[in-house]
């Protein structure tokens, strides 16, 4: 009897124990989370300002050659002074894990389709789809081209070193709160996951394919019909190369284009692209500024996370003493400037991605038609470890263009995915972004800017430039394939060996410009070039509303200082209300009680964006609902093939040009014709319920901040808790503060370029350097962004420059 | 209800004696300093093997291990917890208090915690103490 109470006593103990102490479902191990001695609370940190000022702290590190100085300023930045570059890059792999940790490792887990390991089968679709886009056999191919220049690798050899020297000093008890809560461990740190991470850039910018969508409408419609809907350029715009700029290189002759070809098209629903995604930069000439020399903005637009996308450093050794944003995972600064130049990116659209409809030999899919010839297919296998389940296989067909993402059968786990076509994708090209950047951080003038974006393949960007030399210039910069007029802007023929890629618009040939008699250059990821530029990069860029806005301020701007840069990124006006709400106005002639209200509130609205105003709510919704209306009948997603609306720009010149156009009737009314008067009313009502249903009776609940609602998630979905939501913030799509739903500044830096202390740099992004939702400095950095105030940034000559905000110092040693 | 008032002098001395004795007895606080120690460098479950071990010599009773047991550990992690939570002005446990189901509340999410650390020891307290009674 006593034996079995002790046993009893025994087994209750251990299963409490281990129960306790591992996850269940999305449980976390609630004993160990909760302990006070290793578990979440271990991970809250005091105020930083409590902190003792120049504390210095000593710090072993193998593999270091010499000792590295490290500053922390107020707001976490680590100013890095190294002896040399082994040392510079291992340090900044180093504190950027220190920070950021789990981040890094989360967002390479996620681009090496890799999630499933953490969280099981909810990810495996993710993850599937990362694999079969060949993420892993693009970024293996990057770092075979990384390894080839010496400097790359160096920077990349040392930061992973550097990565796994904080790695391998944490006990599990330091571990960042999310391995806590999701309870597993970091693993080693390698180049090949900072591959990753870069190649995951051309998936956030450079994946979206309209290719499906647009050989649907041409199926259903013709081409003739599809070119005056779908043009190849917008009938407003302000070209990023501006018109009349003169080519200075001798073009190749463009290849013959593919033979005429309709592909199958698809059977899948898809969704449209994420139009938040895209970003501002501008550079003014000395002539325009009030110093006499340059200024350059930049405010790159991504999705908004906590922890933030991007990382504050400064980094110094012989030859190099750069200041910016560096991305966690990547080595050097990003977007930034030193003592002479400063850069920035937004990112081209080019369309870099096409879809060839492959014809199999058979249902054993080993061999495929080309070029007269059946050719061999090859395999790769992809093997997706499953958290508490048996690891699942994956084989991946391969042609001489890339992977076939889906098969036949296959349901796709995004819907712009074709079934059955092979993949031709720049991201899949072997590069070397990592020497561009390593050569970018040390230049010193326009030359080696210019040899820098050499290097850079993808994704493409325009790459803002400005030097304290006077000079300022933008390059439409990456590689581009040579293609024919409009290759890619529908399915190719897999068959036909004149669809392939043929070669690449030489380097140096990219649009550019420098010191353009204007003033200044600018860039909103609007089309690169005006129709006279001798080669094809997109047929369809972002809307040009940020770029003209933009463009026209900067043209009237004079005597400009970094506050009229800093307002003009905070900038609300909103371009489509004034180029199409006369017109809506004007089309509804007898409006109803309700619409009259809301009629007035638009009549007296100055059309900017602002956080409290309803009109923008209203402008906004209607202009969505108006669009719905006109082309939903025609243009809308069926259960079988979905397809994809005329733009903004093509609707407004429709409504405008040609106001009785048959696009205007709803085909799917009978024996009733609709005009745009009736569209507009009936939008409008539709506008006004759903406000009504969403938010009650007008109020200042219909406030824009409040129905847009911007939140700042944390990478983990659904935690709110460790996210900032309902940021009360304006601006919005199509507005140069693009601060959407999910999407907006990620960055935002104006720099004045000067000799010595003349150079003066303002930067902030919307979250803090730390990763550690238990720091002050998690977050500390949103309010003044959401504000659209700047910090200035504290840029250090030596190590022996003193200033009052360091607030922290550490020493690295061997 | 009213007999608690009632009660005789001698039997409120007992139960006076038995609550200091829950705080300030051997067992007590062998269970409590065996496990401050080891906590900071051996996973938190062995707080159930720092009190198996201390009942095993020092209990005298199985309810006696237990309730030292809990009673000690709930002390130790309450302490820290509550440290962590002041000293930081409670800028995570906040935050945890809204992912785990507790509403938001950082007390119940810091007594939550006493508890979880008292409950293991409980167990392992009694367990040692049984233990005991196969050596004798």
């Amino acid at each position: 009897m006593n034996f079995l109470k002790t046993l009893l006593a025994l087994s209750v103990t251990i299963v409490l124990c281990y129960a306790l102490n591992r996850t269940w479902g999305v449980v976390p191990p609630i004993g160990k989370f909760l302990s006070p001695f290793e578990g979440f609370w271990v991970n809250a940190e005091a105020s930083y300002k409590d902190a003792p000022t120049m504390n210095e702290d000593k710090l072993q590190i193998p593999n270091l050659q010499g000792e590295v100085t490290v500053l922390y300023d107020e707001n976490g930045v680590p100013h890095v002074f190294a002896q040399n570059d082994h040392d510079l890059y291992l340090a900044q792999g180093y504190l950027t894990a220190k920070d950021r940790l789990w981040q890094m490792e989360f967002q390479t887990h996620f681009a090496a389709g890799r999630i499933s390991e953490i969280v099981g089968d909810k990810a495996l679709e993710s993850d599937r789809y990362q694999r079969r886009m060949g993420a892993v056999y693009g970024a293996e191919k990057s770092l075979s081209g990384m390894n080839e220049n010496p400097q790359a690798k160096l920077s990349l050899d040392a930061y992973s070193e550097g990565v796994n020297a904080y790695i391998n000093s944490l006990s599990p008890r330091e571990y960042p709160v999310e391995y806590k809560l999701l309870g597993y461990a970091p693993e080693a740190w390698s180049p090949l996951k900072s591959a990753l991470f870069l190649k995951n850039m051309s998936f956030v910018l450079a994946s979206g394919t309209d290719d499906l969508r647009m050989t649907n409408i041409l199926r259903k419609y013709g081409k003739e019909v599809t070119e005056d809907l779908f043009p190849n350029y917008p009938s407003k715009e302000s070209p990023i190369i501006p018109e009349g700029t003169k080519i200075d290189f001798q073009p190749l002759p463009l290849p013959p284009a593919p033979h005429d070809f309709t592909g199958i098209g698809s059977m899948n629903p898809q969704p449209e692209r994420d139009k938040g995604i895209g970003s501002n930069n501008w550079a003014v000439s000395g002539s325009k500024s009030a110093t006499g020399l340059p200024l350059l903005a930049n405010d790159p637009h991504l999705t908004l996370s906590l922890p933030s996308i991007w990382y504050q450093m400064q980094l110094v050794s012989p030859g190099i003493n750069v200041y910016g944003s560096t991305m966690p995972g990547s080595p050097s600064v990003i977007i930034g400037f030193n003592q002479d130049v400063a850069w920035g990116v937004t990112n081209v659209g080019a369309d870099i991605i096409d879809w060839y409809q492959v014809k199999f030999r058979d249902k054993s899919m080993n061999e495929y038609w080309h070029d007269g010839k059946w050719k061999k297919t090859s395999k790769r296998i992809e093997v997706i470890k499953v958290k508490g389940k048996p690891d699942v296989i994956d084989t991946v067909l391969y042609t001489h263009h890339g992977p076939v993402v889906y098969l036949e059968g296959q349901k796709p786990f995004k819907k712009n995915i074709p079934v059955g076509h092979a993949l031709r994708w720049i991201a899949h090209e072997k590069s070397q972004e990592l020497a561009a950047f390593y050569l970018l951080n040390r230049a010193k003038n326009y030359d080696d800017y210019v040899k820098a974006l050499g290097y850079y393949s993808a994704p493409a960007q325009n790459f803002v430039f400005a030097s304290n030399q006077g000079d300022i210039a933008l390059w439409v910069n990456g590689k581009f394939p040579l293609k024919a007029k409009e290759q890619g802007k529908y399915i190719l023929d897999g068959t036909d060996n004149s669809a392939d890629w043929k070669s690449f618009i030489p380097a140096l040939q990219n649009p550019h410009v420098k010191n353009p008699p204007r003033g200044f250059v600018s860039s909103a990821n609007q089309s690169s070039v005006d129709p006279s530029y001798p080669y094809y990069i997109n047929w369809e860029f972002a809307p040009s509303e940020r770029g003209r806005r933009i463009n026209e301020r900067l043209t009237s701007m004079t005597k400009a200082t970094v506050d009229s840069l800093r307002m003009l990124q905070n900038d609300n006006y909103n371009l489509k209300a004034r180029d199409m709400l006369p017109l809506m106005l004007e089309l509804v002639k007898t409006p109803t009680k309700a619409q009259a209200e809301a009629l007035t509130k638009l009549k007296s609205w100055n059309k900017v964006n602002a956080p409290d105003e309803i009109a923008p709510t209203i402008f906004e919704t209607w202009a969505d609902y108006l669009r719905e209306a006109i082309w939903h009948d025609d243009f809308g997603s069926d259960e079988n093939i979905v397809l994809k609306y005329p733009s903004f720009d093509r609707t407004l010149t429709l409504m405008q040009k040609d106001p009785k156009s048959k696009w205007f009737d709803d085909v799917l009314t009978k024996n009733k014709v609709e005009t745009l008067e009736d569209l507009a009313g009936n939008s409008l009502t539709a506008t006004l319920d759903s406000l009504v249903k969403k938010h009650g009776k007008m109020s200042e609940k219909w406030n824009w901040s409040d129905h847009k609602s911007t939140d700042i998630r944390h990478l983990i979905p659904g935690m709110n808790a460790l996210s900032k939501m309902d940021v009360k913030i304006g601006g919005g799509s199509g507005i140069v503060n693009a601060t959407t739903e999910r999407t907006g500044p990620s960055w935002r830096m104006v720099v004045q370029l000067g000799k010595d202390k003349a150079l003066k740099a303002y930067g902030v992004y919307p979250g803090g350097q730390s990763g550690n939702p238990g720091s002050p400095l998690y977050d500390n950095m949103v309010e003044t962004w959401r504000k659209g105030e700047l910090n200035e940034l504290l840029y250090l000559r030596s190590k022996e420059e003193t200033s009052p905000r360091i607030k922290k110092s550490l020493k690295l040693v061997k | 209800m009213n007999q608690r008032t009632h009660t005789p002098a001698p039997v409120q001395q007992e139960s006076q004696h038995k609550l200091s004795d829950l705080f300030l007895s051997s067992l007590t606080w062998a269970i409590f300093i065996s496990a401050l120690i080891t906590q900071f460098f051996l996973p938190w479950w062995t707080i159930a093997l720092c009190s198996g071990i201390s009942s095993f010599f020092l209990a005298k009773s199985g309810g006696e291990a237990f309730m030292k047991g809990l009673v000690s550990a709930f002390l130790l992690w309450l302490i820290f917890a509550l440290y962590y939570h002041l000293s930081t002005n409670g800028i995570l446990s906040q935050k945890i208090a809204n992912i785990l189901p507790v509403n938001g509340r950082t007390t119940v999410l810091i007594i939550l915690s006493a508890f979880i650390g008292g409950l293991v020891a409980a167990w392992g307290s009694l367990s040692g103490y049984l233990l005991r009674k196969h050596f004798k």
